[in-house]
């Protein structure tokens, strides 16, 4: 049995089918777990506001509550339309290395 | 008697197309999808229409169509929604029309947190509550019915699902827009 992740035969590339299905398999269970833990995250939210508390150590996980405060950022489309020439000025230009894309259809 | 013909998106009455909800919000928001590519448009609203068929045939018990992981954890978060938040589909996919000056079909009519309501579902990123209050009030309109509450049931993908209520316009308003665009049609 072939262990390659990937083979070339006649120019066509092929990924190993049993990687392709434990992919698929772990690209559910990471969306699963992203949800599950944006939901726990808003729970918890709501309860420590609730209770006054700033942050729970129990069980290896720890949870900080941090206060809602405010972000300055600089609006870099009105900065573009206003005044181009310092845009242009403080912007650089770096390499993108190529890369890959890979996601799951069905 | 107005029939719908589903693929091109019309309704027709005695042979005549009357125009429909989603042009009188085009009217109202000309360029709300201007700069998106016309390919990416076509695969959010493929998206979407799954999620709604897909929301359908769980509500009367049918089949689901073939869903991907992503539309999977989509139906899951609309089945949180509803045990959350108790809602109780009353009628689904129902062709309404106000006076023959504009027809539509809304998503549904429920119960939700306890009040009769009028909802639409939404896949969207992002939420556009003008536009949809606009959209949720030309529906109630049209169906002659008063809803204690208008609603948007949000799935965005990869995302936390959420009920949102969207305030509604007034009859004046909704009147005056659509002559608005009754006259600006006829020009």
């Amino acid at each position: 049995m072939n262990n390659e992740l990937v083979t070339i035969n006649n120019n066509e590339i092929t990924i190993n089918q049993n990687f392709i299905n434990e992919y698929k398999e772990f690209k559910k269970l990471q969306l699963r777990m992203e949800l599950a833990e944006k939901e726990l995250k808003e729970i918890l939210k709501e309860k420590m506001q609730e209770l006054g508390k700033t942050s729970i150590i129990k069980d290896g996980i720890s949870v900080i509550y941090k206060k809602a405060t405010t972000r300055t950022s600089i609006d870099t489309t009105r900065l573009k339309n206003e005044l181009p020439e310092i845009y242009e000025s403080y912007s650089k230009t770096s390499d993108v290395s190529a890369s890959i894309s890979i996601s799951v259809e069905l | 008697m107005i029939e719908f013909i589903e693929k091109q998106h019309i309704y027709l009455k005695d042979g005549i197309i009357l125009p429909s909800v989603s042009q009188v919000l085009h009217f109202i928001f000309p360029d709300k999808y201007k700069n998106i590519d016309k390919e990416i448009l076509n695969k959010k609203a493929e998206y979407g229409t799954v999620i709604h068929k897909a929301i359908e045939n769980l509500e009367n018990n049918e089949e689901l169509p073939e869903l991907n992981y992503i539309q999977e954890a989509s139906i899951e978060q609309y089945l949180k929604l509803k045990a959350k938040h108790n809602i109780e589909v009353l009628e689904q996919e129902q062709m309404v029309s106000y006076e023959y000056d504009y027809c539509g079909r809304y998503d549904m009519v429920a119960n939700i947190k306890g009040n009769y309501s009028l909802a639409d579902i939404k896949t969207t990123a992002e939420l556009d509550k003008e536009y949809l209050s606009w959209q949720l009030s030309f529906y109630e309109l049209a169906s002659g019915k008063h809803f204690e509450k208008l609603y948007v049931i949000w799935l965005p993908k990869k995302e936390l699902g959420q009920v949102v209520e969207i305030e509604r316009k007034s009859k004046k308003e909704l009147l005056n827009k659509l002559k608005e665009y009754l006259e600006n049609k006829e020009e």
